[in-house]
This record gives C-alpha cells, sequence and structure tokens, in this order.
C-alpha cells in the first residue's frame, strides 16, 4: 500500500510541476522578458542626446528593463546602504545623518522641480549584506537611484544588480582600484580618494624628502583595500632607489596591540615606515607601539583613512610629527570656523542632530547626498534632463569643491579622460599638543590617475 | 461530548488517510510551484535564501535532533561547501553541479573526521570540538586569501540558468536559483526521512536516548555516529554550494560562529526531531534577521535580530518544547487523529495478505518499531499476540 501511495505522490508531483510550471512568461514574478526601453518613451526631443550619451557611457538602453531615459518628477526615490549595526556601525552609522540632513536641506534649497526621499538599508559592512539590500531597495522598495554605498568589496557587490536594473550608483565611497570599473559598469560612479592617491602622496613626500632614496617599512592591511596599497606602493617604488625592506600584514579585526610587526619592522632599519591600519582603534594602537618600542622613523606616514582627528589623537605625544595625506574636512579642525560653505553644512546637520558632536563621517554623509543634487541641478539643465540617464551623465561630467572634502580637494569628473573624481590631498603633520593636523600643502594629481586608479 | 470525542478519527492505510496524504502533497506542489507566479523576484529570492538556511538545519536536526549531538561548527561545514564551489567554479572553471558533488564528498569526510574525536565524548565536550571548527573556519578562509579572496570575498560565483524558455525572462537566474534551491531541500530532506525510517535512523535515536543499551544491543556506535555527522555535514555543505551561486558573494563573515548559533535556534524554533521543523526554523532565522533590519534601519543603530530570536526561544523553551511542528500538531490533533493500525501480526498472515487488512485493523508489520519485525533474529510477532504496529511517536519519524 505505501508504494502504491509512493508512486501516487509521485504522479501527481509529476502533474503538478507540468501543470504548474509551463507557462512561466505569464507569471508575476516569473520569467517575463523584459520590457520598455528608450523607445518606449523618453524626454521629448532628447532622444537624439539620450542615445549619444548613453553611446558615451557604454550602455546599452535596449538591455534596461525601463526607461531610463524618462524625466523623473515628483518624488524620486533614493536608497542607500549603511552599517547601522554590526563592528564598524559606531564609525559609519553618522553618515546616515548626514545624508538625511543633506536630503532635507537640499530639498529646500535646491530649486530643483523634484523631491529625492531616501531609504537606508543596514548592511552591517558585510558585502553579502550589502547585496541583500540593495536587491530589496531596487526590487521590492523600488529606488530610482543609489546613493554613497560605502565600501569597496560593498560596492562591487552592490553594482552587478545595480547594472542589471540600470539603477545608477552616485557617489558610491570605495578606494579600491577594483571597484571603479567605469567601462564595465558604467552604472557605478566612485568618490572617495583611491588608495593610489595616497601612496602617490607618499612618494611624492618621500622623493623630496630622501633624494638619494631610502629603506622603507610597510605595514597593510589584510583586507582587499591592503592588496591596493602593496601594489600601488610596489609600482611607484619600482625604478627608484626606495628600496622596501620589510613588509607586514595586519589583520583587519585584530584588537591587540601590532607589538610582532612594529618589532620585525624596526628590526629591518627601515627609514620611514608607510602604514594602513584598518580605521579604527588600530590606527593609535599602531602609533603608540612604534613609540613604545623606542622606533623613531625619519619619516612615519599613516593611511588616510585614519584621518579622523578621534582616531589619532588618542595615541597621545606618540602621535607627533605623524604624517597622513588628508582629503576629507574635519568638521573640528581650527580652519572650520572661516569656511562659510562648511558652517551652512554644519547648519543642516545640526537640525538632523541637535545634540553630540559633528563629526567627519556626518560631512562624508551629507557629501554624498550633495553630489546627487548638483548632478540633479546639471542634469536639468541639460538637454537630457531630469532622467536617471541625465544625472549620472552629469555625475560622470562634474567638478565642484564640496564641503566635505578639504579645500583645495575637488569631486571631479569628466569621462573617460578623468575616471577619478579625488586626485588630490592636503599633505599634513599631527601637533599633538593642538590635538589637530597641520598642513604642510597641497598635493595635486588631477588628470593622472584614471588608469592607475580605475578599470 | 467531550473534545476528545468530536476529533475525527482517520485510521493509517485507509482511504481517508491516503486522501489527506495526497491532499498535502498536493498542496506542497501548488505552493512550491505557484510562488514564483505569487511573489515578486525579490521575496523569491529571499525564499531562496531562506531554503538554503532550511536545508542547514534539515542537516543539522539529523545530528542534533534525532542523533542528540549538538554541533557549533555547521556554519563552517556550510561555508566548506559554499567556498568549495565558489573556487572550483571562478579559479577552476568546474562546473557548479560537479563542484556540488565535490562539496558534498568533501564534508562528508571533513563531518566524520570531526566526528571520530567526538566518539570518546559526551554533551557538551562534544560542542567545544565542533566549536573549534566553526572558530577556525573564518581565520583559515581570511588567512588563504590568495585562494579565498580572503576578509575582502570572493565574488562571481555564478550558475547560468539552463537554456529554457521558462528561465530565459528578465527574473530566469531567479527563478533558475529557486529550483535549484527547492530540489536541494527536497533530496536533503528525502535523504533525512530515509535514513531515519531505516534501521540506521532507529540506531542513530537508540545511540541518542541510551547509548550503553543501544550498543549491548548490537548498534555499531562509530559507523552510525560518523556517517550520521558526515551526513549532516554534506547536507550542510551542500546548501553552502547553493548558497555561493545564489549568492554570488562570499565572505568569512557570513559563516561566523553567530551563523551556526541562528542554525541551532532555528532547529529549536521549527522542532527538533521533526522533518518540517527544520523547514519552519529556517525561514524563522532567516526572515528575523531581515525585518530586524528594518527596524534598525527605522531606529538607526539598534540590532534586534539577536533580541527577537532571544525572546522566540525563551517562549518556545518555557512554552513549546516542541517546537513550532509541535504546536501545529497539537493544533490538528484537536479536529483530527490518525489512528496507527494495531493488527495482530503473524509471519504466515503477514505473507499471505500483505497490507489487506489495514483499513480493518488486518495483520502487518510495516512501520515495526525499532527491533521489531524487520530484522532476522528480531522478530517477535510470531505468538499472534495483539500489539501495536507504529507508536505514535515513530509514525511521526
Amino acid at each position: 500500500m505505501r508504494t502504491k501511495v509512493a508512486i501516487a505522490t509521485l504522479a501527481t508531483l509529476a502533474l503538478g510541476l507540468t501543470a504548474a510550471c509551463s507557462s512561466p512568461s505569464s507569471g508575476k514574478g516569473g520569467g517575463g522578458k523584459a520590457t520598455g526601453g528608450p523607445s518606449s518613451g523618453g524626454a521629448s526631443g532628447g532622444q537624439s542626446a539620450a542615445q549619444k550619451a548613453a553611446a558615451a557611457l557604454g550602455i546599452d538602453l535596449s538591455k534596461c528593463p525601463t526607461d531610463i531615459t524618462k524625466p523623473l518628477t515628483g518624488t524620486v526615490k533614493v536608497g542607500t546602504t549603511l552599517a547601522q549595526t554590526g563592528p564598524i556601525a559606531a564609525a559609519l552609522a553618522p553618515v546616515g545623518v548626514g545624508e538625511k540632513a543633506a536630503i532635507a536641506d537640499l530639498n529646500a534649497t535646491s530649486g530643483l522641480p523634484i523631491k529625492f526621499s531616501l531609504t537606508i538599508k543596514d548592511d552591517q559592512f558585510s558585502p553579502d549584506k550589502t547585496l541583500t539590500a540593495v536587491q530589496e531597495l531596487i526590487q521590492s522598495d523600488k529606488v530610482d537611484l543609489l546613493d554613497g554605498v560605502i565600501g569597496t568589496a560593498n560596492l562591487i557587490a552592490a553594482r552587478g544588480v545595480a547594472e542589471k536594473y540600470c539603477v545608477p550608483i552616485i557617489a558610491g565611497s570605495a578606494g579600491g582600484t577594483s571597484a571603479n570599473q567605469v567601462s564595465k559598469y558604467p552604472f557605478t560612479t566612485v568618490t572617495g580618494a583611491p588608495f593610489y592617491l595616497d601612496a602617490e602622496g607618499w612618494f611624492g613626500y618621500l622623493k623630496e624628502k630622501f633624494p638619494n632614496g631610502a629603506k622603507i617599512a610597510l605595514l597593510t592591511a589584510n583586507t582587499d583595500s591592503g592588496k591596493d596599497y602593496l601594489a600601488a606602493v610596489d609600482d611607484l617604488s619600482k625604478g627608484t632607489n626606495f628600496k622596501i625592506v620589510s613588509r607586514t600584514t595586519l589583520d583587519a579585526t585584530a584588537a591587540a596591540a601590532p607589538s610582532s610587526q612594529v618589532t620585525t619592522m624596526r628590526s629591518s632599519g627601515a627609514d620611514v615606515l608607510l602604514a594602513q591600519p584598518s580605521p579604527g582603534p588600530q590606527c593609535a594602537a599602531l602609533i603608540k607601539e612604534v613609540a613604545q618600542q623606542g622606533w623613531k622613523p625619519q619619516a612615519f606616514f599613516i593611511t588616510n583613512s585614519c584621518s579622523p582627528t578621534a582616531l589619532v589623537a588618542p595615541a597621545g605625544p606618540a602621535a607627533q610629527n605623524v604624517l597622513c595625506n588628508l582629503y576629507l574636512n574635519d568638521p573640528n579642525s581650527p580652519s572650520a570656523a572661516d569656511n562659510p560653505g562648511l558652517q551652512k553644512v554644519l547648519a543642516a546637520i545640526k537640525k538632523v542632530q541637535p545634540s553630540g558632536p559633528i563629526v567627519g563621517s556626518n560631512l562624508s554623509g551629507y557629501g554624498y547626498i550633495e553630489i546627487l543634487f548638483k548632478a540633479a541641478q546639471q542634469a536639468a539643465q541639460s538637454p537630457l534632463g531630469l532622467s536617471r540617464l541625465g544625472i549620472l551623465y552629469a555625475a560622470t561630467h562634474l567638478t565642484y569643491q564640496p564641503a566635505f572634502l578639504q579645500p583645495g580637494v575637488d569631486y571631479s569628473l569628466d569621462y573617460p579622460k578623468d575616471e577619478v573624481s579625488v586626485e588630490s590631498e592636503v599633505l599634513s603633520t599631527f601637533d599633538a599638543k593642538a590635538g589637530q593636523w597641520k598642513t604642510i600643502k597641497v598635493l595635486g594629481y588631477e588628470g593622472q590617475l584614471t588608469g592607475k586608479a580605475s578599470g | 461530548m467531550t473534545l476528545q470525542h468530536r476529533r475525527i478519527v482517520i485510521v493509517e492505510g485507509s482511504v481517508q488517510h491516503i486522501a489527506l496524504r495526497l491532499t498535502r502533497a498536493a498542496a506542497i506542489i501548488a505552493v512550491v510551484c505557484g510562488l514564483p507566479y505569487m511573489v515578486e523576484s525579490f521575496r523569491l529570492g529571499q525564499i531562496t535564501g531562506a531554503c538554503t538556511y532550511a536545508m542547514v538545519i534539515v542537516g543539522l536536526n539529523l545530528l542534533a535532533g534525532y542523533g542528540g549531538q549538538i554541533s557549533l561548527g555547521h556554519a563552517a561545514f556550510f561555508g566548506l561547501g559554499a567556498y568549495t564551489t565558489g573556487v572550483l567554479t571562478t579559479k577552476h572553471g568546474v562546473p557548479p553541479l560537479a563542484s556540488f558533488a565535490v562539496d558534498i564528498v568533501l564534508a562528508f569526510a571533513a563531518g566524520a573526521l570531526v566526528a571520530l574525536p567526538a566518539l570518546r565524548l559526551k554533551g557538551i565536550y562534544v560542542a567545544l570540538v565542533t566549536l573549534a571548527v566553526g572558530l577556525i573556519f573564518p581565520a583559515l578562509v581570511s588567512r588563504f586569501d590568495s585562494l579565498t579572496g580572503g576578509s575582502a570575498g570572493l565574488f562571481g560565483v555564478s550558475y547560468d540558468p539552463p537554456n529554457m524558455a521558462y528561465f530565459s525572462g528578465f527574473n530566469g537566474g531567479t527563478l533558475w536559483h529557486y529550483w535549484l534551491v527547492v530540489a536541494g531541500l527536497g533530496l536533503s530532506c528525502l535523504v533525512v526521512r530515509n535514513l531515519m525510517r531505516s534501521r540506521f535512523g532507529r540506531g542513530v535515536v537508540a545511540l541518542r536516548d541510551n547509548e550503553s543499551a543501544a550498543v549491548v544491543m548490537g548498534v555499531q556506535r562509530i559507523p552510525v555516529r560518523a556517517v550520521t555527522f558526515g551526513t549532516s555535514a554534506a547536507i550542510a555543505s551542500l546548501a553552502g554550494g547553493l548558497f555561493a551561486v545564489t549568492n554570488g558573494i562570499l565572505t568569512p563573515d557570513s559563516f561566523s560562529l553567530l551563523l551556526t548559533l541562528y542554525f541551532l535556534a532555528g532547529m529549536i524554533i521549527g522542532g527538533t526531531g521533526s522533518l518540517w521543523g527544520p523547514i519552519f526554523g529556517g525561514f524563522v532565522v532567516y526572515y528575523v534577521p531581515v525585518w530586524a533590519a528594518d527596524l534598525s534601519s527605522l531606529n538607526a543603530g539598534t540590532n534586534y535580530a539577536g533580541v527577537l530570536l532571544g525572546a522566540i526561544i525563551i517562549v518556545i523553551t518555557f512554552v513549546l518544547r516542541s517546537g513550532a511542528v509541535g504546536l501545529l500538531r497539537s493544533a490538528t490533533g484537536l479536529i483530527f487523529v490518525v489512528q496507527p493500525r494495531t493488527p495482530t501480526a503473524t509471519r504466515t498472515s503477514r505473507r499471505s495478505a500483505p497490507g489487506g487488512a489495514a483499513a480493518s485493523g488486518g495483520s502487518s508489520t510495516e512501520g515495526a518499531p525499532p527491533g521489531t519485525g524487520r530484522h532476522p533474529g528480531h522478530d517477535t510477532t510470531t505468538d499472534g499476540a495483539a500489539r501495536p504496529v507504529r507508536s505514535e511517536a515513530s509514525y511521526r519519524l
């Protein structure tokens, strides 16, 4: 009897499968063919401009499931992912406050005929969670645009879905070369200083300070960004008198002081220390450890990821004269009071966060959204109009000085000539007594990093 | 008239019973086939993810629910399968289907190996051995970054759908992943179900309930424990392989110890030692963090996932020890009850009338409890005495 029941069940199963699953195209969530496209709509009179812009960006409009040339109206949905929980939420969660402040402030003051609304999804800074969050934002929340996805690996995770649905990612924040592949992922635009730029600044200083070369100790994080730093340092030291005598790595999650790494580097006889610990307590821990071991390298550069004073100041007097190439503005720097653009941004953030100090991450968040508004304003004036394609095209052909970047550091993109948005930085040294960075000079590499820091 | 008397009594093997089971099977088929038509692509992707978790819990349930051995290393076996598929497909061009086979073999061997030191241990000490596996795996992935991508992740793992009209649409990939995982889940359930209905399964339960007595009665402790562990790990690993191709990105954080605790929570919430419990539990542990993330987004910075899962487990522990499936059984038990056949079974009558007296309570040894009727030397039904052929507990298996 059991055999008969089993056979009957199997037969029912087979029949059920055949009957229910043989017509996929009729299902709501099934594999229906993508419809729509530029020919089904578009900005009046802007069709040829749209085709031209799409071709310039390397976009095949016929592959898009929806018409990205269609003018946006009313309230446009923007989505972003952010580590609101998890190990580095404390460092990144303030970005969300800045983003909300920018949406409220710029919706009121930008003069655009549309409004933007922002949906933030928590990704715990884990790339697989970023992917899930972006899928939900695009497929379920139906956002028109993505903005400010943070992290090289996270951006790589997000861009596949964004490309498939032709949803532009404006101002994705990543320093890794692998995240900035314009020809392969035309819908993804990247802001943030590339790691290559940081290394370029290191060597720019070293060549001046040590004309006859020097021995270098290199410490990198055991992450994708660490690999980028390694590759950049190898590239920049090639054919010079600078010799890398020690290479050590530091695990991104290491909580203990990097004693063995510092001992190894010190005993190598290096004159220069180039260090890229992961942003967080490792920055001050490394600086302290170098001082505690009595090592005084002639030049000690720390990655610009450690540039927030809150990450360096805990090292106390040990941080005196540590060098760093800054690109992010510091709301608590002495020069902030003399910067009216920055004060306006700080006032907008204060409205959303009346209590608590404003930190650099707040500014960055404001900046990611500000780039979107700047691009939208430029698109509105262009033949492409306020469409997704128009905003994407404008974001890739935009130059301005945002408040979240150091004075003298521009956001500048001009595809395909210039694919790297941040190509200058401010060489600075730490004044431990004042607890602040002191500017030495601006280092500019405008237009020189395309192909080196982009793929 | 009491509630007890108002319940519908369905005799096992009767027409009503067969109809009930066919209806249940048809309902499952309808839901599985209908889901792609009923939910949007994104939800189908979430359901696929939940089914992947359910697969791991089905495997864990074999080891912990039926076998009574707590494993804190199942996220590692899950990750082993994921990274095996990821590395083989992206770096060596191995077809995904072949990589799934490697996942299964590799994890079975790894599981059996882990089982060997665990054989001499009991309870919490077994958990500690597996804890080591769970802790070391993410560190190993980070250490061998040239192979695994390290903490930055391994990208580009994929399994393209076959060239069929059904999978040719814009969401063809999502559909394909859904059916892959549904097939994997079905296969896993079938393996566990058949194992537990076999002599081997009775050995697993006997070792859990009273190891000394089971060994005295002839249960081979070492092979049974090793195969149980190996099978459990292999199922988790296959789920990992499917996770890799459906997710496309692998990072060590995805296979942390916390994930194992989620799997254990899912098993408890769904109901240990049951077939449907792990599936329900898989959906719970997948969706609670998703909903909690939405809550976290609304209340920036507060993680509710742990709080919610903790609260659910506390409630289940105090109120509902048999889990959600136990609750469902109790609820349906108020409406109808399947009465096991209570025949008198003799070797002669079984041969002459196999199953023919099912509806009338005739004789049969089908589904006899462990140690009776099916095995040479253990057939004790020749005296003609009436005895229940299948206890309710064994029927649930």
